[in-house]
């Protein structure tokens, strides 16, 4: 197989893409998180008023998405490309266009669209408007203006840029099967790639399983309480906030969320109340950022 | 200055959703026509134009500028702005100054009230691209959205963020700005096509020069094109596409060029998936119309594309590889659905809540199948299709726990009717839970049986008899249990049924929420909804009604002579239809006017305490003859009505009553019916509360507004 882009060979051509244009590029965050947004680098520069450019790829989780490794779309853990501009720049359409571009997307053959689609994260107290683009009827990415975050009306206006990363190898080189895509060129592996499937697959069905039939419930409750309650201890401690690990905290709950949601262990009304109560701390952590003064020359994460 | 030419803005936006674009581009549209009429400034037709990514107004032979018109000012009194020398005093000067000019510039003039000093100005001649300058801002800024949004420096909000604007009055530019852009004459094109940017040398070259970059901005056209695109693309599959008026509105507004092609999928689909399925699934998820032949579905679809070719087959296998993932899906539940019995389903619908205080679709079921059997009892339904109500009252809503409908909800109901049939229940049965929905609203064709029909009318009974108790009354745009749309239903399924009365079943329903095991707080509400209901659903025949070309006092009339006691709405429509008939004649008129003034007088009657007794028309000693005659034509009218609905149709009967006009008249120009003498005046209520009774029988005739007719006539 002679593949037109690998997985790592978009990642590559995306961070040099954005990196041109002024982006950080960050490396994934080193937790669990179900989306890109989820990143501290987001999450937190989406507050307040002071410009920032972000780039990295995100493995993403969501529990509810294993498929045991079976379906030929779906999947426990995907990657996401994730950009943020703020402020939003005003050709940020146009510079969406030409990465594709800079991953061998030629836009004059194909029929790529901005079709209404408006995003909303319950946990993080987040929205945003914007638009899934699709290609030739495929949704790749997903584009948004975040208008709130962490329950705060942002007044300057961030735009997220959220890449599908195996759609769109799929896509580029006309693969059905998302373990076929290739992940690397390799002269020393079979067929001179080394697929997404060899890398994945082995997780993915155990990642289901686990989620699915095997992981602890009651334990999984206990911790999500005690993350929960860490958290809000980190925001209330004498000398604080430590607002970073106490949102590492609320990213924990977040998580364990996820796979007892997986798992089927809530009613709906409880659904509702575990979402409204990650989304208090999510919410806590973004008040406790701003009112730190932050958003400027300091590091989020690490 | 007065040269008239075409006036033309155009907001170049981001893609603004499809479903936003028409509501969008007329508002716009008023806007600026709005402007320009309050400043007079005189123009033609008013186009509203759009695509995804522009909202654009073009006005046809725009003044350049608003009228000139003279205007005197007057200012002190001449005696007192000229010195004895010709001069000009401070008192001028400081006139002049005011209006920023030079006191020489003032003339004399006459006035009633003697000679003074005046200045003679120009007012208007504003050019237009100033006015719009300084009107259009505030209004388009406040332009209202389902959903708006803030970008950049959030500094400007509306439905997306605005890159250019084209304001052109001929060949000029308008000095105007919007969200931070300046108005020029550069456009861009469709995004491959011919992305430019263009600039636009005149308002009436923007079109074509759009045509040229890829962009039909005329949305008529752009659906006109796109329905023969798409014709074409399907008849390359060799077959046509199956029609869907809203989705082709839908996809026309999300492209800027039209373009369309068919894809393909395998046999499999039409073959093991029912062509409702089949047609939701493409809708739902990609958009695509599905392609039949003269034998039914072909396993292709077609689909509106931005790009007019597709060279590489890009777009093509795109479409297609997503369309096989969704109707894989599709099949998936499909097959996954029929391994069980609808019918075994409904256990499961106890943890399916219907509304919160209301309790579950499985109570919602029995107390539907109860009501239902109740109808169809008293409508004298054979035993066989009784039963079969029942069990369709029974299995309607279990499609609710299937996964079809967990993935198509548009799908409830015809799901239901599809996975009936394939359990082996009664065709009977499978047609009714089909067609449960139906019809959508005061338009949409109802049921084809009459099982059908009985089924979703004791089903909207029911949701509208829980809406009432819990207070889910409609009030403005607020309808949140979607009582409106039950309501209209409910009218039109009645009006089907000609020996229904709704109002019997309308208490039943209520009682049947009050005798389950909700709250005694229901209970104590039941009595006041009865009432309240009934008005709700006289309000509904009336708009239809209304939708039907109805006046509204015709309705009135008719609606006067129903309420919780009575609710036969196919009646109601007869009587409509026979005052609609009869409205023309001047004698009906004339009576009607009567009518009316025979209410006042017995209302006034009432007041007084007078005794009007029906059975005393005519006891009066040497009854006069206008009298006698009007007691005769009342006695016949009477003796007609004795026919029930055997006797006289409506409009006849409503004819025979006009034709009482001359005795009517004769009646009021000669007697005086507040006599003093007792016996003659209680004779006469009488006769009144009878020829009333009759002016009451079809429709109150008294509720009929007739011209130059007043509501205080008073009576003599």
């Amino acid at each position: 197989m002679n593949p037109k882009m690998t997985l790592q060979e978009m990642i590559a051509a995306l961070s040099a893409f954005w990196s041109e244009r002024g982006c950080v590029v960050h490396q994934p965050y080193d937790m669990e998180v179900g989306a890109g947004t989820m990143h501290p680098e987001t999450f937190f520069r989406s507050l307040g008023d002071d410009p920032w450019r972000v780039a990295y790829c995100q493995p993403s989780r969501r529990p509810a998405d294993g498929r045991y490794g079976e379906n030929p779309m779906r999947v426990y853990k995907h990657f996401q490309y994730q950009v943020v501009l703020k402020p939003s720049p005003a050709d940020v359409q146009d510079l969406y266009l030409a990465s594709l571009e800079a991953m061998g997307i030629d836009p004059r053959v194909h029929d790529i669209r901005f079709e209404e689609d408006n995003w909303e994260s319950p946990t993080l107290g987040a929205s945003g408007v914007g638009w899934q683009v699709t290609m030739d009827g495929m949704e790749i990415s997903q584009f948004t203006y975040f208008q709130v975050m962490g329950g705060v009306d942002l007044r300057v206006i961030p735009v997220e840029l959220t890449y599908g990363l195996e759609r769109i190898c799929m896509f580029i080189n006309d693969i059905r099967n998302i373990f076929d895509i290739p992940w690397a060129r390799a002269d020393w592996h079979e067929g001179g790639i080394v697929p997404y499937g060899a890398l994945r697959l082995r997780a993915e069905r155990e990642q289901s399983a686990w989620c699915f039939r095997l992981a602890d419930v009651d334990e999984h409750r206990r911790q999500f309480e005690v993350a929960e309650r860490e958290a809000r201890r980190l925001l209330e401690a004498e000398g604080g906030p430590y607002l970073v690990p106490a949102y590492e905290r609320a990213l924990e709950a977040s998580h364990l969320f996820n796979v007892l949601d997986a798992r089927g262990a809530f009613s709906v009304t409880e659904r509702q109340e575990l979402i409204g109560r990650i989304r208090r701390l999510s919410v806590a952590c973004a008040k406790a950022w701003l009112a730190a003064g932050e958003g400027r020359d300091e590091e989020a994460g690490s | 200055m007065s040269e008239r030419a075409t006036l033309l803005l155009e907001l170049g936006t981001e893609e603004i959703p499809a479903r936003m674009l028409p509501g969008a581009a007329a508002d716009l549209a008023r806007i600026v026509a709005d402007v320009l009429d309050r400043a007079g400034i005189a123009h033609g037709e008013v186009e509203a134009l759009w695509t995804p990514r522009r909202l654009a107004v073009r006005v046809r032979e725009t003044a350049a500028a608003s009228p000139v018109r003279e205007e005197t000012l007057t200012g002190p009194p001449a005696r007192a702005a000229w010195d004895a020398d010709g001069k000009p005093t401070r008192a001028a000067e400081g006139f002049a100054r005011k209006h920023g000019v030079d006191a020489s510039a003032l003339e004399r003039v006459e006035t009633p009230r003697g000679e003074y000093a005046a200045l003679r100005v120009r007012r208007g001649g504003e050019p237009v691209g100033e006015i719009l300058a300084r009107e259009l801002p505030g209004p388009v800024a406040r332009m209202s959205f389902p959903k708006t949004m803030r970008w950049g420096d959030g500094r400007f909000r509306f439905v997306r963020p605005v890159h250019w604007i084209v304001a052109l009055h001929g060949e000029d530019v308008l000095p105007l700005e919007l969200f931070g852009v300046r108005a020029g004459r550069e456009t861009r094109g469709h995004r491959t096509l011919g992305p430019g940017p263009h600039g636009v040398p005149a308002a009436d070259a923007w079109e074509d020069l759009l045509r040229e970059a890829g962009v039909v901005v005329d949305p008529a056209r752009r659906r006109e094109r796109l329905v023969a695109a798409l014709a074409e693309a399907a008849s390359g599959a060799g077959g046509r596409i199956v029609e869907d008026p809203e989705l082709l509105e839908e996809v026309a507004d999300m492209v800027e060029f039209p373009g369309a092609l068919a894809g393909a999928f395998d046999e499999r689909f039409p073959r093991e998936l029912p062509p409702e399925v089949l047609r939701t699934c493409l809708r739902h998820h990609q958009k695509a119309f599905l392609v039949a032949g003269d034998a039914g579905p072909l396993p292709a679809f077609a689909v509106a594309v931005n790009v007019p070719e597709d060279p590489e087959g890009h777009v093509r296998r795109g479409h297609e590889w997503v369309v096989s993932g969704r109707l894989e899906d599709a099949l998936f539940f499909w097959r996954e659905d029929r391994k069980r019995k609808l019918a075994d389903r409904f256990e499961e619908l106890a943890g399916v809540v219907f509304h919160r205080e209301l309790g579950t679709f499985a109570e919602k079921a029995r107390r539907v199948a109860r009501l239902a059997d109740l109808v169809g009892g008293g409508l004298g339904l054979p035993a066989g299709e009784r039963d079969a109500l029942d069990r369709a009252a029974r299995l309607c809503r279990c499609d609710l726990v299937t996964g079809l409908v967990g993935e198509f909800p548009e799908l409830q109901g015809v799901a239901g009717g599809l996975l009936a049939r394939a359990d082996g229940e009664e065709e009977e049965v499978a047609t009714a839970i089909y067609h449960l929905y139906e019809p959508a609203g005061a338009e949409g064709d109802l049921p084809p049986t009459r099982v059908a029909r009985l089924l979703g009318l004791a089903d909207r009974l029911d949701t509208l008899a829980g809406g009432f108790a819990v207070g889910l009354v409609p009030s403005g745009s607020r309808d949140p249990f979607a009582l409106r749309r039950a309501g209209l239903a409910l009218v039109r399924l009645a009006e089907a049924e000609p020996d229904l009365d709704l109002a019997p079943v309308l208490r039943e329903a209520v009682a049947g929420y009050a005798g389950g095991e909700l709250g005694p707080d229901l209970r104590d509400r039941a009595e006041e909804t009865v009432p309240r209901l009934a008005a709700f659903v006289l309000d509904r025949f009336g708009s239809i009604a209304e939708r039907r070309g109805a006046r509204y006092d015709e309705i009135a009339a008719v609606a006067a002579l129903f309420g919780p006691d009575s609710l036969r709405i196919h009646d109601m429509f007869r009587r409509l239809a026979a005052l609609a008939e009869i409205r023309g004649s001047e004698d009906f008129l004339a009576l009607a006017a009567a009518a009316k003034r025979v209410r006042n007088i017995l209302a006034q009657a009432r007041e007084k305490g007078e005794t009007i007794d029906p059975a005393l028309a005519g006891t009066a000693p040497g009854t006069p003859g206008p009298e006698r005659e009007l007691l005769a034509a009342v006695e016949e009218l009477e003796r007609a009505a004795g026919g029930g609905d055997a006797g006289p149709g409506y409009a006849e009967r409503l004819r025979a009553i006009a034709r009482l006009r001359p005795v009517v008249d004769r009646f009021f120009d000669e007697i005086l019916v507040f006599d003093p003498d007792e016996t003659a005046r209680r004779a006469r209520l009488g006769l009144l509360a009878r020829f009333a009774a009759r002016a009451h029988e079809v429709a109150d005739l008294a509720e009929i507004v007739v011209e130059g007719d007043r509501e205080d006539a008073s009576p003599r």
